[in-house]
């Protein structure tokens, strides 16, 4: 059991970090609540899975056009939602919830109550300590993993990253230094999107589809955000593996509803620690 | 004489509301109307905890705890619905008050996520209670038809249109009060505590203290509204006090507009209207004798799943058009006006000059 | 007894000591001068007596009784008014609310009565428009009685400020540059109102660059990166060779 949770932990935790890195791209740039995030990685999956299905993609490759597609939503969302309405939150919160709402009732709609699943990535199961773990997540976490590093890296080391920095912790002083300010946000929007389409891709094998895992992922997302706190890009990290652990854990220990209300107490108690995050800065 | 015309269209309202449910008995349409006004209590009270500059995500959870202990009351104690509603509303202001305190510190976003993971962990921890009926939730509660049935016979009234009428006079009291809150010295000190804290204190305001006054008065009567419902259809779920109820209560009071109280009144009425359209012409359809609007009412039921395209559009126009909400149109349109005329004017200046 | 008084009191922000051993007292019924060059912790000062910051160490007492731990609020309740530096003010509100909101202490109604509409609360609310007029005529700003604050030229938003700490009926009155960014008329103006406060009994501590205060100030403290240069009156400091060096770096 102890593997099996340590697996869990890895698989999901990595998965929610590549699902939560746009929002908090988003959220520590312009400073907007996107309500809509979880809803593009449950878009993603479903791109994926139609693609798949009804045309009969080779899953790798839906995988990428999923991901394509999604950047390009996150540049139009970017044009249309944040840069207009960046320091609006009603609004923005407005546009969230009715985005979110095309997107569930879309899932709905089309799916019904059929229990759908992505085809798996890979076959096979491979013995680790003893104990068989199936390729397909190995694999997830590996992917997952590296499209981490790259995501770190962009953060950290490129001039792309400093530049987002720059604009996090001044706007104003960002675009005197000559920073294209909405350049800047719509690459990180595309980015972020991106991201969340392919954690959606690898959850939908994993999990399977349904019109509400837009709506579970959301509330993991804004978690781990909020438990990092805002403007640390490198808190994710260790607020995504507590939120895995703590999902992979507690489902197991305790029935029903349980196992998902203890997580989310768990992170209540956390926030009212340190109500600001335990790795941001001030805002 | 000033007065009058201030409050006529509040008496327009109200005349309406009572002689909604005389105009349209059917079952389907009070049920509609009674969807209506929880939801105009559920939106008004947030924006009552609203005024002191934070917004609750929490808000649904409180109408669920005040649904959950009447509930519980009424079928494992036995107590009348009379005593059960307000019970629960005061179960649900506790409740808020206690959690509300440990907040109360927070500010903008940090109290909005906060109070949204709180508001999903009671609800979530209520559903793992087995006197709460777990993941399924409580069915047979006594309904506010049945404990009104001797009232329903006096006056020869349907169950459903004194139910509805009973939980009119709960409404109306409800922002009655609230009214009054929102408009006297504590609303003003409400308003100038959510425009500058440091201020606020500076003049001997004790920030906790209003927060959490204001919080205790919304989740009053998010406790009542919650109670109310779930007292009218009989049953109650876990489903129903989501994350999702409390984003719409939200959504009322955004598309109505959040400046004045009006905006959550008409909000909701509108929104909710818009929601639950398809139930309402599936619901007429069985009773109505006109087979034209039976098979329209059959295919308007087949599409019913598209009706939240029609609400997300509706969000979507009044976030791009309409910064005030629907309750800002007069308003918003007289101010395009006028910049259409400055422009013109400015225009005409111009022109004058380069002669 | 001082009315106010502290004693060795210190403040540190991190490695930064930006009040050191501060022992201050103001007398009933002064108009006592606090100065200082920039960033010698004037502003500091006003925030730790009026319980914003606490302090390193050191203590204050406000009419006898010790308000170190204060919150603000609870400061502003025992009688102390502000006004701040950079001047924030409820935006949204007209200038007639900005001063009404300040009267929520006293008359003081119940929540009850506040409820219920009660004749006393009427009259406390008849009570207070009438008060909050009298400020208004005081200080001159009748006739912008219904605009919005936002919208008001910055000099009148200053004197709102100190109308809005009137209104809370103190009998300390901490004004922080209450004549900052203001032209020569509303200057001329605000020292007048600030001299006629004494005769309402209000205790005024001023901190203000501006030396045309000097005039109707009875006493003045001079501090400089948090310590005390000169401590006196108004002709004493203009003589002062520590606080001429302080502020002109050099014998003149």
């Amino acid at each position: 059991m102890i593997l099996q949770v340590v697996i869990n932990t890895l698989v999901l935790g990595v998965m929610y970090i590549l699902a939560s890195l746009g929002f908090a791209f988003i959220f520590n740039m312009l400073g907007s609540i996107n309500l809509a995030h979880g809803a593009l990685y449950m878009v993603g999956a479903y791109v994926c899975y139609y693609l798949c299905a009804m045309f009969g993609v080779n899953n790798w490759i839906a995988m990428v056009i999923a991901a394509v597609l999604l950047a390009v939503i996150g540049l139009l969302l970017e044009r249309v939602m944040f840069r207009p309405f960046m320091a609006d939150f009603d609004r923005i919160i407005m546009i969230g919830v009715g985005l979110m709402t095309i997107c569930q009732t879309f899932c709905t709609v089309i799916t019904g109550n059929q229990a759908l699943v992505i085809p798996k990535y890979a076959e096979g199961s491979t013995t680790l300590a003893g104990v068989p773990v199936t390729n397909e997540r190995i694999l997830t976490f590996a992917i997952g993993l590296v499209l981490l590093l790259v995501a770190l890296y962009i953060v950290n080391r490129t001039a792309l990253g400093r530049q987002m920095e720059a604009v996090s912790q001044d706007r104003l002083g960002a675009a005197l230094q000559g920073i294209n300010i909405n350049r800047v946000s719509a690459i990180i929007c595309a980015i972020g999107c991106c991201l969340a389409a392919v954690a959606g891709c690898f959850m939908g094998a994993y999990q399977g589809l349904s019109a509400n895992m837009g709506d579970t992922m959301n509330l993991r997302i804004l978690m781990l955000v909020m438990l990092a706190g805002a403007g640390s890009m490198n808190g994710i990290i260790i607020t995504g593996a507590i939120m895995g652990f703590l999902d992979s854990l507690f489902p197991l220990l305790l029935q029903g509803n349980a196992g998902s209300a203890v997580p989310i107490a768990i992170v209540v108690i956390l926030l009212l620690i340190k109500p600001k995050g335990f790795f941001g800065h001030e805002m | 004489m000033k007065n009058f015309k201030k409050f006529l269209p509040y008496l327009i309202l109200l005349v309406v509301c009572f002689a909604l449910p005389f105009l349209f008995t059917s079952r389907s349409w009070i049920q509609l109307f009674v969807t209506i006004v929880i939801n105009i209590i559920g939106a008004v009270s947030l924006r009552t905890i609203m005024l002191s500059g934070n917004m609750s995500f929490a808000h649904g959870a409180f109408m669920g705890v005040g649904a959950y202990t009447a509930g519980i009351l009424a079928l494992k104690v036995g107590l009348p619905i009379f005593i059960t509603i307000p019970i629960g509303a005061v179960a649900a202001t506790i409740i808020g008050l206690i959690t509300g305190w440990p907040f109360a510190r927070l500010k903008s976003i940090y109290f909005c996520m906060g109070t949204m993971f709180m508001g999903q962990a009671i609800i979530l921890l209520i559903s793992t209670l087995d006197i709460a009926g777990g993941a399924i939730g409580l069915t047979g509660l006594p309904s506010t038809g049945k404990a009104l049935e001797p009232i329903a016979d006096a006056l020869s009234l349907s169950k459903p249109q004194v139910s509805y009428l009973f939980i009119l006079l709960v409404a109306i009291f409800s922002l009655a009060v609230m009214f009054r809150f929102e408009h006297s010295r504590i609303g003003t000190t409400l308003r100038a505590l959510s425009q500058s804290e440091d201020v606020a204190a500076s003049i001997g305001v004790n920030p906790t203290f209003y927060r959490l006054l204001a919080v205790g008065v919304g989740c009053f009567f998010a406790g009542l509204a919650g109670a109310c419902s779930a007292h009218y259809s009989g049953n109650l779920s876990p489903n129903t006090y989501t994350m999702n109820l409390t984003l719409w209560l939200i959504m009322y009071m955004m598309v109505g507009g959040t400046g004045t109280f009006l905006g959550p009144v008409i909000g909701a009425i509108v929104v909710s209207t818009i929601q639950n359209i398809a139930n309402l012409l599936v619901g007429l359809s069985g009773t109505s004798s006109s087979a034209a609007f039976t098979s329209f009412a059959t295919w308007v039921g087949n599409s019913a799943a598209y009706t939240p395209f029609l609400t997300a559009l509706l969000l979507l126009l009044v976030a791009y058009l309409l910064p005030k909400g629907l309750v800002g149109i007069p308003s918003t349109i007289r101010d395009a006006r006028a910049k259409r005329q400055e422009k013109k004017e400015i225009a005409e200046m111009m022109k004058g000059g380069s002669k | 007894m001082h009315l106010l008084e502290t004693s060795g009191l210190t403040k540190r922000f991190g490695g930064l000591t930006v009040m050191n051993d501060l022992d201050f007292h103001i007398d009933e019924g002064e108009i006592k001068g606090f100065l200082g060059p920039n960033g010698a912790g004037k502003s500091t000062f006003f925030n730790l007596i009026t319980g914003v910051h606490m302090p390193t160490s050191g203590h204050i007492f406000y009419a006898g009784k010790e308000i170190t731990k204060s919150k603000p609020y609870q400061v502003a309740q025992m009688g102390i008014g502000r006004t701040f530096q950079l001047n924030p003010l409820f935006g949204d509100f007209t200038v007639f609310e900005n001063v009404t909101a300040a009267y929520h202490m006293r008359p003081h109604s119940t929540i009850g009565q506040v409820f219920f509409n009660t004749k006393t609360y009427r009259e406390n609310e008849k009570y207070i428009a009438n008060s909050a007029d009298e400020i208004l005529e005081f200080l001159g700003l009748s006739h912008v009685r219904n605009e919005l604050a936002k919208n008001l030229p910055h000099g009148y938003q200053k004197i709102l400020g100190v109308a809005r700490a009137l209104a809370t009926k103190p009998k300390l009155l901490l004004l922080d540059e209450p004549l900052g960014g203001m032209n020569p008329e509303e200057i001329e103006f605000s020292i007048k109102a600030i001299s006629n406060m004494r005769d309402k009994g209000i205790t005024v501590l001023v901190v203000e660059h501006n030396m045309q205060i000097l005039d109707i100030l009875d006493s003045v403290t001079v501090i400089s990166f948090g310590e005390k240069i000169f401590e006196g009156t108004p002709e004493g400091m203009r003589q002062d060779p520590t606080v001429i060096e302080t502020y002109f770096g050099g014998t003149v």
